[in-house]
């Protein structure tokens, strides 16, 4: 019993882990997109 | 062994913040295992009582605190439930700061139950305060730091973000933007107060992000109105990542995308179908154009290409310039040798008034724009043209212009900043989820006329209005 707990445990910290990775990388990628705009020194709406 | 992970991989996620110094904290690790040895050895209870509440603290401070509450929960709460308004923004951290908060937080939680069991095997009916202590120092202390790492609003405030620039060429449509925001805030009998929170835009990319980074992590505004499309491609995926409902008086579409980005001015297409429809209604059936080089103005001459395809109206001539031309003369030539019905310009200053003085020399009256004429600081050289720009309300024209008499009124922008400004304090007036009140307004009767949106839609469209130049000046016709 005590062997399947440690096992759950280690597959829940895998899972938060991949998901927190997922989460990152989604939202860098979408930042990305703001690293790539560009201003200039004339305005235009 | 759990406080000594909960330790090791603190010093790992500090190293995010404070680079290889951080692993020195690890050094508690090693004052913790002395002061067990010395337990052990002596019985002091000086010891264990160190042991004791320097182990709450770490697991307290560092784990349910910084790592579990301000890492784990607030990464994942915020990308499931957006609308959770509980944890404070901070600057997108990278994925080792994220997956240490995970094993800390769960070293934590055994260190806590471990840090239990030990404190009670330890002569209890003796010590009863060792193991109250503790627990008094992880329940104060988490309920204090919860506390200093939530959401603070200030009651009943709003924070509003506008993002222009404000120094630079760019300064006058900045300042009247601006002004517009602050005329629209003082217009309206609200129950909350708004604060604006200005922040220069600046005229590169690296000081578009500083701005906006400053408003969305340090100011923690709650929404977003813009003015300059280039700078509002920046300021999008910052709004779309932290939830933050942003208006932009932009004109490239795909800045809106109907969920938390929304532009609110004319698209090509509208300007160039008003303009199309007042080419005909004069009889206009060729057209040449002389036209900066610069995405918006491309983006208006495309859309005037196709509408001039799908009327019939014959493009004979296109010439395409650098920003800073000063010298038109071949191109003027190239193009009055096709004899066109009206010259489209469009430009930026100083090409725009050059241009516009090179033409008047060559004694060419019939000239029109899409906006461009708008921004002319010497209108004079353009009497008799035409051209699409925004609608203006005169009542707000006269308003606005008598309560700042320094700032010129800026039509094609000026009434859509007031009205973005409107859209909002509507929302958070609604009481409802702003982004969800703001997704679900498909018209707004305004300062810009009765603008609409589709619904799902991410722009806010009206219909421009034709402006004649007479007398060096522009009016609405």
């Amino acid at each position: 019993m005590k062997i399947v707990r440690r096992i759950l445990l280690v597959l829940i910290v895998i899972a938060l882990l991949g998901d927190a990775y997922r989460i990152v990388e989604k939202r860098d990628r979408t930042l990305g997109a703001a690293a790539g705009g560009a201003t200039s020194s004339m305005p235009m709406h | 062994m759990a406080l000594v992970l909960t330790v090791l991989f603190t010093s790992i996620r500090h190293i995010y913040r404070f680079g290889a110094p951080a692993l020195l904290f690890n050094l508690l690790s090693v004052a913790l295992i002395l002061l067990l040895l010395w337990f052990r050895s002596s019985r002091r209870p000086v010891a264990i009582w160190a042991y004791a509440l320097i182990g709450a603290w770490i697991v307290t401070g560092f784990g349910l605190v910084d790592a579990l509450w301000d890492g784990v929960l607030k990464l994942f709460v915020r990308n499931y439930f957006p609308a959770a308004d509980i944890f404070q923004r901070s600057i997108p951290r990278p994925f080792g700061f994220e997956a240490t908060a995970i094993l800390t937080a769960v070293a934590s939680l055994f260190a806590l139950v471990y840090l239990i069991r030990f404190l009670r095997s330890v002569d209890m009916r003796a010590r009863p305060l060792l193991l109250v202590a503790p627990l008094l120092v992880l329940i104060v202390g988490t309920a204090f730091g919860i506390v200093q790492r939530s959401t603070k609003h200030e009651r009943g405030v709003v924070r509003i973000g506008v993002i222009v620039p404000t120094r630079g060429p760019g300064s006058a449509l900045g300042v009247a933007f601006v002004r517009a925001v602050e005329m629209a805030r003082e217009d309206r009998d609200t129950r909350r107060n708004y604060d604006l929170v200005v922040a220069d835009s600046g005229t590169t990319p690296a000081e578009a992000r500083a701005a906006i980074e400053r408003l969305v992590y340090e100011k923690k505004v709650d929404a977003i109105v813009g003015g300059i499309s280039r700078s509002g491609q920046i300021v999008a995926p910052y709004a779309t990542v932290e939830h933050i409902p942003h208006l932009c008086v932009c004109s490239v579409k795909t800045i809106g995308d109907g969920v938390y980005n929304f532009t609110n001015i004319p698209l090509p297409e509208d300007e160039s179908t008003r303009w199309m429809e007042e080419a005909q209604r004069r009889g206009i059936r060729t057209i040449a154009i002389l036209a900066q080089r610069y995405p918006s103005i491309d983006g208006h001459m495309n859309a005037l290409a196709r509408e001039s395809a799908r009327r019939g109206v014959r493009i004979v001539h296109v010439s395409r310039f650098d920003a800073g031309t000063m010298d038109f003369a071949s191109m003027i030539d190239a193009a009055a040798r096709m004899n066109p019905d009206v010259f489209v310009v469009e430009a930026f200053n100083p090409s725009l008034d050059a241009l516009g003085e090179q033409l008047r020399a060559r004694g060419i009256r019939n000239v029109s724009a899409i906006v461009a004429l708008a921004l002319s600081v010497r209108k004079d050289v353009f009497d008799g043209a035409w051209y699409t720009d925004s609608y203006v309300d005169d009542v707000l024209r006269t308003r606005f212009e008598k309560r700042f008499p320094d700032t010129p009124f800026v039509a094609h922008m000026i009434p859509y900043a007031y009205d973005s400004f409107d859209i909002l304090a509507d929302a958070f007036e609604s009481g409802q989820d702003v982004a969800t009140y703001v997704r679900n307004v498909t018209e707004h009767r305004g300062a810009a006329g009765t603008i609409t949106r589709p619904a799902g839609g991410g722009n806010f469209r009206s219909r421009p209005a034709i402006w004649v130049i007479a007398n060096g000046d522009a009016q609405m016709e």
